[in-house]
């Protein structure tokens, strides 16, 4: 019997007796901070800038990367949290992301730079988090399951999830004789360093002549890719979080 | 799991349920939040200085008053708080717990109450190496992002350098050793010298340096070819690649949740082996 296994009584954390509630509360304080630690720097570094501006917030890119970047960090925190607890932890990790993230944020672009919020409000995986946690729980933690269904689906939904925190910036706008989106807009009147090279970037690319089929193409191709990264991210939180459990290096 | 003597944790139920535990037995809420806390104050003390003063005093740095207002906080971090948390570092290192010593020369073994008061201490301690490493990528995010491309760079110590690369980053790796070395020297039977060296510690502590390393990288590359600052240039994935390792927390905190488990069975008379060994 290993730690692994689930018949393996923790009075600890069970919290039946007064006096051991505090551990829970220490130990749920610690994993909560390491795992939001890890999901910040992975969503920050790899999704990045598409979590950060409107006009980043494109139909394409912005599903495929920030569905993918979120997902591992997730994987992994849920792999873990089930392994060692049978909790699925991926909807408080996720709940814990999103209030670090929107108490840290104001502090730099409103804060420091003045950038208004509604243009660096970032995207939601709790919706999502929640959905891989219920297929977790229903597959009765099949992780095969848990990757093609639950990875799918929290990809092919990323933009349905957020739709309604983009619609409002989809609106059209006519300005000096162009076609705009509002998010286009905010984009052209608040300037950052890197702003034109983006758009040079994601205005190539033969899929605009897909037109209508964009969207359905990209919502699959991000699902797909999301499996991949749900199997990478539980592997992830295997070797790091799971395997180095009682294992030394050498005797000193 | 760690080889612990049970026979030694076969402890007398002295109270019934609901008695209050003697004082020097309560897990008190001080002990584990202060470094956390200290940590918390710091934070909002560089969030305030960096509202205050980030672009009025910093956005030129061949400006006098930039050396007045951030390489002030720059020496404050490199020469006070970083040697000075060294320095308690190599004192933890190189002293016992008294207590222990005592219990271990009179009985052959700790108390378990008493070494739960070290298993509290220890989380303490983890959740402020835990929390750096957040408070570092957090500024980053908020500060580090907006600064870049807004005010682009003309120096590496930008003030929010200062607090992210020059502040958090090494805070963390050192809230982490400092963690590592409290478990080796007040927790023996689970992370002493007799067992080796943790691979859940070696993980942990050397992602939080290399992390620091790569931020020389980092500057190198853009000062060098990428003047932008584009979060999701492939120039910043080793980041990510070296925050991976914070996983190993979750070992680490679960180890000494199994020692602490195997501890309240012993007090309450429960006991028949360690929790969680392995058969």
């Amino acid at each position: 019997m290993t730690i692994a296994d689930p018949s393996v009584d923790l009075p600890a954390i069970r919290g039946d007796e007064p006096r051991e509630w505090p551990w829970n509360i220490a130990i749920a304080l610690v994993l909560l901070f390491g795992g939001v630690g890890l999901m910040v720097a992975a969503f920050s570094l790899l999704a990045g800038d598409w979590n950060f501006w409107t006009d980043w917030k494109d139909s394409v890119f912005w599903p495929l990367i920030s569905a993918a970047t979120a997902l591992f960090p997730l994987a992994a925190v849920q792999y873990i949290g089930w392994r060692l607890f049978r909790v699925p932890a991926a909807t408080l990790l996720a709940l814990a992301f999103m209030i670090v993230w929107l108490a840290s944020q104001p502090l730099g672009f409103q804060g420091l730079t003045k950038y208004p919020a509604n243009f660096t409000w970032p995207a939601t995986v709790i919706p999502l988090a929640i959905l891989l946690d219920v297929v977790l729980v229903h597959s009765r933690g099949n992780w095969i399951v848990t990757a093609l269904v639950g990875g799918f689906a929290f990809g092919a939904l990323f933009y349905v999830a957020n739709y309604y925190l983009i619609a409002p910036f989809l609106q059209p706008v006519v300005t000096e004789g162009k076609y705009l989106t509002v998010a286009n807009l905010q984009g052209f009147e608040l300037h950052r360093s890197a702003t034109p090279e983006y758009l040079r970037q994601v205005s190539v690319g033969g899929l605009h002549t897909f037109a209508g089929q964009l969207a359905a193409i990209t919502w699959l191709f991000t699902g797909a890719v999301c499996m991949l990264s749900y199997g990478f991210g539980a592997l992830i939180g295997r070797w790091f979080g799971v395997w180095p459990i009682d294992r030394f290096l050498k005797r000193t | 799991m760690a080889a612990v003597a049970t026979e030694a944790l076969r402890v007398p139920r002295s109270g019934g349920h609901g008695r209050a535990r003697p004082r020097e037995e309560r897990l008190s809420v001080l002990r584990f939040a202060w470094p956390a806390a200290a940590l918390l104050t710091l934070t909002v003390v560089w969030s305030l200085y960096l509202l205050a003063f980030g672009f009025s005093k910093g956005a030129d740095s061949t400006d006098p008053e930039y050396g007045k207002y951030w390489y002030t906080m720059l020496a404050i971090n490199l020469v006070v708080l970083f040697p000075g948390i060294t320095l308690a570092n190599f004192r933890l290192a190189s002293t016992r717990c008294r207590v222990c010593t005592a219990q271990l020369a009179e009985a052959g073994a700790v108390a378990p109450a008493h070494e739960m008061q070290h298993h509290w201490t220890f989380l303490g301690i983890l959740l402020t190496g835990t929390l750096s490493v957040l408070g570092g990528f957090a500024i980053a995010i908020g500060g580090d992002a907006a600064w870049h491309q807004s005010a682009l760079r003309d120096t590496s110590i930008t003030p929010i350098h200062t607090f992210s690369f020059y502040g958090f980053a090494p805070l963390s790796f050192l809230a982490l050793v400092t963690s590592y070395v409290y478990a080796r020297t007040r927790l023996p039977g689970l992370w002493g010298p007799s067992r080796g060296v943790s691979v859940a510690f070696a993980l942990l502590v050397g992602g939080a340096l290399f992390g620091m390393v790569n931020f020389t990288f980092n500057e190198f590359g853009h000062s060098m070819w990428i003047f932008e600052e584009l979060f999701t240039y492939p120039m910043h994935w080793p980041f990510v690649l070296f925050g991976l390792p914070n996983l190993a927390i979750f070992a680490i905190a679960v180890t000494s949740l199994l020692r602490v488990a195997t501890l309240v069975s012993a007090e309450r008379g429960t006991l028949t082996e360690p929790v969680g060994a392995a058969r």
